[in-house]
């Protein structure tokens, strides 16, 4: 059984101590970058989809789009769950979790980066 | 104290809107995929892309009088909406993998 529901109040929200003001309207504008970035990289594979053709590398256009909006996916999730989990740490005067996401982010763009590279030395589109 | 307190609700509210404008860009590309590639996928991406970026603006207002609200009592809470607001984009993006899953895989 599951606590989690996305269209009622989230009964964690009550527990423990309320955090000062500024340390959660942190944590929430956190979140918002985190959305926004994964925005942007479901709509940079949809662009990719839309704008580019394929490339000269066999494979390189399907793989760069999969990550893009893989990476667009798990970070919204992954954004959330780093949201809830700050917010139950603060109010529990704990240490913040770590997360994934950072290195998930990082380790995929330049992976993208690293194609992209083979891409220009194949020849381009 | 108040100047902070007026700051803090003024970054928040930004940070929703910008987030607001975000998602109308990603809206922006799925319409007119929808219109190229017609499909019922393309034209379900865009229209749960539309409810998103309404959903995220409303929220965004909303939250911005919540916080004024509660700081002037000397409280605050963390936002029970941010919940949906991911989920929301959670579909979005699940129906953009979808979406390029099959531009990728009908391409000539």
């Amino acid at each position: 059984m599951s606590r989690f529901s996305a269209f009622a109040r989230p009964t964690w929200l009550d527990d423990g101590v309320n955090p000062d003001y500024r340390f959660t309207l942190a944590n929430e504008r956190t979140f918002l970058a985190w959305i926004r970035t994964s925005l942007a990289l479901l709509a940079a594979a949809v662009a990719m989809v839309q704008f580019l053709p394929s490339f000269r590398l066999p494979g390189a256009h399907t793989a760069i789009t999969l990550i893009l909006a893989a990476d667009g996916l798990l970070v919204t999730a992954l954004a959330y769950k780093r949201w809830a989990g700050n917010e139950q740490a603060m109010r529990h005067d704990q240490a913040l979790p770590h997360s994934p996401m950072l290195a998930l982010l990082a380790l995929s763009l330049a992976v993208v980066a690293g194609i992209v590279v083979a891409v220009i030395l194949a020849g381009g589109t | 104290m108040s100047s902070d307190r007026g700051l803090q609700v003024q970054r928040t509210t930004l940070a929703w809107t910008r987030t607001a404008v975000a998602s109308a860009g990603l809206l922006g590309l799925l319409i007119r995929h929808a219109l190229v590639d017609g499909g019922g996928v393309e034209i379900l991406a865009a229209v749960v892309a539309a409810v998103a970026t309404v959903t995220i603006l409303v929220l965004g207002r909303r939250r911005g009088r919540e916080i004024d609200r509660r700081l002037a009592g000397g409280t605050t809470a963390a936002n029970a909406s941010a919940g949906r607001a991911a989920l929301l984009v959670g579909a979005v993006g699940v129906l953009v993998v979808a979406v390029t899953i099959r531009a990728l895989t009908t391409s000539p």
